[in-house]
């Protein structure tokens, strides 16, 4: 393994210091790891999957199956990353992984010894099967078994990096740099489109930056690119995966932004997640070259020929010295000519008696010492291949007669070529059988909005990939509506030995009794070897699609790139039918494995999802107040004076209530304004009381139901003119309740003339709450507060710190209470004058849990009473039902199963001893079994200041004939055993004397 | 009278953000004067013509497309709905066939321009937002940080989000992490304290 | 990603909509008291394999409710109507 002095892609006059396994490479600009690594003589790169064994670099591209590593360090380290596609740069640190203790001393290793007990359907066999009644041993198994078979570590530590999410929007996506996807382009930007161009390497010419620098094909690259590049409506996208095809003709790429520098710039994306909306796509994705299956095949040293002529030509390195290639097609002569060219002693092994002529004249011209009819059966060495075992072989790839073994330290192979058609098989399914290539392509059916071009499409000489790519794009542009002409294809330029030519579809090389020499791997990612799908056979496996799930073939990272012709025809073989006979399977996004950081772009930490604050949060905030999450909301929770923990400070903020006077931020409330002229016929249906009655400036508590009878919500709706009404709704529940009306009102009740809009936003609302509540709000706004002026549920309007405002009489808390809805922009302001003013009067802010306190001491429902499993009849609220009226849910309220009489009733429960409630405890009766569900749980819990005691509300059965009784109350999840005497969950005033002041 | 304080009236600070180099965004807030929708049913455009005249409107533009006239603007938002700025008190207008809704302090106005405003957008909602599909004088309703919003064009490359108030800070914040890499600009001439000017 | 063509705004992701309900049910009037009725309308769904009709909401749009044809085997998007205008288009439909 060597650099060569001269040629390549690369820049030599920018040397990059870059490292592996604490091993300095010598590493310029344009190289890869892997390219680095062979340059530097890294021939062993990690361990495989199940049997630890040495694995090296195997290819040239995204296929790569063998050389994956650790990539950085720090908050930045990257398992599994593909040695092959990670593009070199000054400061990269890579180290080896699934190795202990070492990469070249694997311990785990043995497992290779231990082989016939991780055959083919490994776990099923040894620890579902004996074990089918319990899964201890299973669990207990597992922990070992995932820490041996494993792929890399990920980091736990926070990604430091940013990543973005972009859409994008245009005529024609051609998804492939290479000649197939740049004549696509350029048919559809000349014609007018507006074109994405998006190629994964970080340079344009697919196939082409193959061949030796200087070759016709650069120059055909070359004008192309200029070409795009002066089109304005042509934007190309390097370093950028399409890794997903969807519904809707939308795809899914990445690009990485900055995964070719160390760090990157300050504010710069590591990574940039695009979803484009394509009319039309062209597929111009090439082809994968497949492996061939002998013994030792996946010995470090044995490569794609394709690859190792990549490796020559893009990148100046000659990855061995004595090359056996081994191949069923004429396109590995390419391979082993430049080779010889290069300086290397190559044998060539063609499986075919008679290779055309023209291949072998290539093959003899450059030196290549050719073996017609013949196959490697078997690659000798250890961590390094040292030789290769050769053999003459039938057409099936059988041994034929002796074998003999040569030196060589690397075994080129060729077994012909894959399109890669993940993206069309993504949105398609199955693609369908191409004979003459053995591989599956799409079907071409014209009316897909995606279309396979070149190499993809198993075209047959570069013409016709030029030809298909222009084709497809122009097409693709005409469908969009582009205006213009693509005018002429480009013409061809001399290549080497198309791929597509001459395939002689034979892929193993077995003894004459069909066996291995050596274990002969079809898939090296997930080490499944051939006599796993032979014994997958034997079992009765069938079908494609289990023999994949038991032998576990091709569900591995690289989804089966390399293993999935190779394993379609054994099983063709051994079913005695032909390939298309066998099937295949279909292919899931994401095409390359892809960041979970590029999906989630800003969308992480706090911003997980939006955040909503109350107009008046910021002064919670300054003010100290601890905040708690309520839906999207953040709500004060409770303004700890001094160092009060939680429960000290609820309970002294409930207690002032009762006491002096409180006030607390209530925006959060969904408020949506009902209006039109049939605004009270709207609130007759969806509420279950009447509001035909509702006089101008009075307020009515309503609830509401679902069309299926349970409780959706409840809340005051005010009349603020004749057709003019201000619902309130709870602040879970607003979208859900808006929502709602919208749809009611837009499907079948067009016939009512109502708008609902949300005010949400709109108003600022402050509930003022305890006995000096009234003497408060009068010394602020100057207004007259009476009883008589503004009785129970009615409003009227004030002013205060000069700003208009709606006081609402209503109380939630059982006291004397208003609400005051402030415009949100005088929130802020006016809190700040009830709060001035209130010195006097002793007022203090209070936050939700004292609330909540508050309002279970009433025996007020809330969000945990109201759970979507609850009646009018279950929470005591059947009385407000009008009986002279239909409303939402009245017809299915009366469904039998919810009038049970021992359906689960609120009820209050007095907890015994001093320790609280939880709710979800499950309630049983005093001297019965703690079994089972029990006769109900409990909802809300609180300390009651009022009372003395813990208290809470639950839901129990037979609830109203169980007043007086003991309970006991089961908290299985944290272990808490107490009981409960069953009372009225009217706990404090139920007279509901003190709301009026 | 107290000043209507801004959502973001402390999340906003005038200053220069993210990469070095170019601004390729500007961002601040602008006050609001005067907001209210008018909806009505069949015979809508027949009830609205009235109050639409009265403030120099002609038709309160399509679905795409805002009508503008002097300082008035008007977003036809939903069939039978129309939501305009720089009115006067509608409430006078309320009949049988109409009715308005103050939405003055339910909104706030973001302003997002420069060079790179509409790749910004792009990576924030889901519409085309390039100029061949989102000319100046059209508008769009569509999400930002999963809240709905109202995306007007003003110019070649700027632009008004109206955003529900309460959300207002969380979407300013997604603006802020998205306009990093383009390097943004907050000018200190703006008076993000106050939302909204009283128009009378 | 299905992509719904919404009469007010145009073509858009389904991230701005929520899925609603089965279009294909119609509600009782308000004064049926049949118990029945309400259990066909609230619960009894077909499954269908092929085109089905559903109310989407653009709730990040114009807050419109809308009726969608949608195949649950392919997801191919039909028509697409406001559901207001709903019942119209389907009798323009069937003429």
């Amino acid at each position: 393994m060597k650099r060569l002095p001269s040629g390549g892609r690369i820049d030599r006059s920018a040397p990059l210091n870059i490292r592996f396994d604490g091993r300095t490479l010598p590493a310029f600009r344009g190289d890869t790891l892997s390219s680095a690594m062979l340059a530097g003589g890294v021939s062993l790169v990690g361990r495989s999957f199940k049997y630890h064994r040495p694995r090296g670099i195997y290819s040239a591209g995204v296929e790569e199956p063998g050389a994956m590593v650790h990539l950085r360090d720090g908050p930045r380290h990257e398992p599994n990353v593909r040695a092959t596609v990670a593009e070199a740069f000054d400061g990269l640190v890579a180290t080896s992984q699934n190795a202990w203790p070492s990469l070249s001393f694997d311990i785990g290793a043995v497992n290779n010894w231990l082989g016939p007990f991780f055959s083919a359907g490994f776990y099923y066999k040894t620890f579902i099967g004996p074990f089918r009644r319990s899964t201890w041993f299973w669990m207990m198994c597992e922990t070992f078994i995932r820490k041996a078979a494993g792929m890399g570590r990920a980091s736990y530590m926070e990604d430091p990096d940013q990543y973005e999410k972009r859409n994008a929007f245009c005529d024609v996506l051609v998804i492939g740099g290479g000649v197939a996807g740049l004549s696509a382009a350029l048919a559809a930007g000349r014609a007018g489109a507006q074109v994405l161009l998006v190629e994964q390497d970080f340079e344009l010419g697919g196939a082409v930056l193959s061949d030796p620098v200087g070759s016709a094909g650069d120059d055909w690259v070359a004008r192309a690119r200029a070409e795009l590049q002066a089109l304005d409506t042509v934007r190309i996208l390097t370093r950028t995966t399409a890794f997903g095809a969807y519904d809707g003709d939308t795809y899914g790429l990445v690009e990485r932004v900055s995964d070719h520098v160390k760090v990157p710039v300050a504010h710069q994306l590591r990574q940039r997640y695009w979803l484009v909306r394509a009319k039309r796509a062209v597929m111009a994705t090439g082809a994968i070259e497949r492996p061939l299956v002998f013994g030792g095949n996946d010995t470090p040293g044995v490569m794609l020929a394709e690859s190792v002529r990549s490796y020559l030509n893009r990148f100046a390195v000659l990855a061995g010295q004595t090359i056996v290639v081994a191949t069923n097609n004429n396109s590995a002569y390419a391979a082993a000519a430049d080779l010889a060219g290069a300086g290397a002693d190559v044998t060539l092994a063609d499986m075919r008696t008679t290779p055309p002529v023209e291949a072998r004249t290539l093959a003899e011209t450059a030196g290549v010492r050719l073996l017609p009819g013949h196959g490697v059966i078997e690659a000798r060495g250890g961590k390094r291949v040292t030789g290769a075992r050769l053999v003459p072989v039938d057409g099936t790839g059988r041994a034929q007669g002796a074998t003999q073994t040569v030196k060589a330290d690397m075994i080129a192979v060729s077994g012909g070529w894959t399109p890669v058609v993940h993206l069309w098989s993504q949105r398609y399914g199955k693609p369908v059988f191409h004979g003459e290539g053995a591989c599956f392509i799409p079907d071409g059916q014209d009316s897909h909005p995606l279309q396979g071009a070149g190499t993809a499409m198993a075209a047959a000489s570069l013409s016709e990939v030029i030809a298909q790519g222009f084709d497809r794009g122009a097409e693709a542009a005409q469908a969009a509506g582009a205006p213009g002409d693509a005018g002429k294809a480009p013409d061809g330029f001399a290549c080497r030995p198309f791929w597509q030519n001459g395939l002689h579809p034979a892929w193993a090389v077995l003894t004459a009794q069909g066996k291995t020499l050596g274990k002969a791997f079809v898939d090296f990612q997930h080490d499944v070897k051939i006599s796993d799908i032979d014994q997958a056979h034997l079992e009765g496996y069938v079908s494609v699609e289990h023999l994949k799930r038991y032998t576990t073939l091709g569900m591995a990272t690289d989804q089966g790139k390399l293993s999935n012709v190779n394993a379609l025809s054994r099983m063709a073989e051994l079913r005695g039918k032909a390939i298309p006979d066998v099937g295949t399977t279909t292919f899931r996004p994401p095409f390359t494995p892809i960041s979970i950081g590029s999906l989630v772009g800003h969308e992480h930490g706090r911003h997980f999802r939006p955040t909503r604050l109350s107009p008046i949060h910021q002064w919670h905030v300054e003010h100290g107040a601890r905040m708690t999450e309520a839906g999207a909301w953040m709500r004060p929770w409770y303004y700890p004076q001094y160092a009060e923990d939680l429960c000290t400070a609820y309970i002294r903020e409930a207690a002032h209530v009762r006491a002096h006077v409180g006030m607390v931020d209530v925006s959060t409330l969904g408020k949506i304004a009902v209006q039109g002229p049939d605004a009270a016929e709207f609130l007759n249906r969806i509420y279950v009381n009447g509001w035909k009655t509702l006089a101008v400036g009075r307020l009515r508590y309503g609830v509401m139901l679902r069309e299926d009878g349970f409780v959706l919500d409840d809340g005051a709706t005010a009349r603020l003119g004749a057709q003019d009404y201000f619902m309130s709704t709870t602040t879970a529940n607003a979208a859900k309740v808006l929502a709602f009306a919208e749809h009611l009102l837009q499907t079948a009740w067009k016939d009512l003339r109502v708008h609902v809009t949300t005010v949400t936003d709109q108003w600022a609302a402050i509930a003022v709450a305890g006995p000096k509540a009234r003497a408060l709000l009068a010394k602020v706004s100057g207004a007259d507060l009476g009883p008589g002026a503004l009785p129970n549920n009615h409003l009227t309007h004030a002013m205060i710190g000069g700003v208009q405002v709606r006081i609402h009489r209503m109380s939630y808390s059982g006291e004397l209470a208003y609400e005051i809805y402030v415009p949100a922009g005088y929130g802020r302001h006016v809190w700040q004058a009830l709060h001035d003013a209130g010195g006097a009067f002793d007022l203090r802010p209070y936050g939700t849990e004292a609330m909540g306190a508050l309002r279970i001491e009433k025996g007020h429902v809330a969000g945990p009473e109201l759970d979507g499993r609850t009646t009018l009849k279950d929470l005591g609220l059947e009385g407000f039902a009008s009986s002279k009226k239909p409303f939402v849910g009245s017809v299915l309220q009366q469904r039998p199963v919810l009038e049970d009489p021992q359906r689960p009733t609120l009820v209050g429960l007095e907890i015994e001893g001093d320790t609280g409630a939880k709710p979800g405890a499950l309630l049983y009766a005093a001297k019965a079994d703690a079994k089972g569900h029990g006769d109900g749980w409990v909802s809300s819990t609180t300390y009651s200041p009022a009372l003395g005691r813990y208290i809470a509300m639950g839901l129990l059965k037979n609830g109203r004939t169980r007043k007086g009784d003991v309970v006991r109350v089961e908290d299985f999840v944290g272990g808490q055993s107490l009981t409960a005497r069953v009372v009225s969950h009217h706990f404090f005033d139920p007279e509901g004397e003190r709301k009026n002041g | 009278m107290a000043e209507a304080l801004s959502p973001l009236h402390h999340t906003i600070t005038p200053g220069r953000y993210g990469v070095a180099g170019d601004v390729g965004i500007t961002l601040g807030t602008r006050q609001i004067a005067g907001l209210w929708q008018i909806a009505g049913w069949q015979g809508f455009d027949r009830a609205a013509a009235p109050v639409l005249a009265a403030m120099g409107l002609h038709d309160g533009g399509s679905y795409r497309r805002a009508e503008q006239a002097g300082a008035v603007t008007a977003w036809r938002i939903a069939p039978d709905k129309i939501l305009i700025e720089g009115a006067p008190d509608l409430s006078a207008h309320s009949s049988d066939d109409l009715v308005t809704l103050d939405l003055g302090h339910a909104r706030t106005a973001i302003t997002l321009g420069g060079a790179a405003a509409r790749d910004l957008l792009m990576q924030l909602c889901a519409v085309d937002c390039s100029a061949a599909a989102f000319a100046p004088g059209a508008f769009i309703q569509t999400g930002i940080h999963h809240v709905g919003v109202l995306i007007h064009c003003t110019g070649p490359d700027s632009f008004d989000i109206l955003v529900p108030g309460t959300w207002a800070e969380t979407i300013w914040e997604a603006l802020h992490h998205n306009a990093l890499p383009h390097g943004y600009e907050v000018s200190a001439d703006n008076n993000s304290r106050i939302s909204r000017t009283n128009p009378t | 990603m299905i992509r719904i063509d919404c009469p007010v705004c145009g073509l858009r992701d389904e991230t701005e909509f929520t899925y609603g309900a089965d279009a294909s049910v119609t509600r009782p009037a308000m004064e049926d008291t049949g118990m029945q009725h309400w259990v066909d309308y609230v619960f009894n769904r077909d499954n269908p394999r092929g085109w089905h009709r559903e109310y989407w909401h653009h709730v990040q749009g114009c807050r419109q409710w809308l009726v969608l044809e949608r195949n649950t085997l392919t997801h191919q998007i039909g028509t697409c109507h406001l559901a207001r205008d709903a019942d119209l288009a389907v009798k323009e439909a069937a003429k």
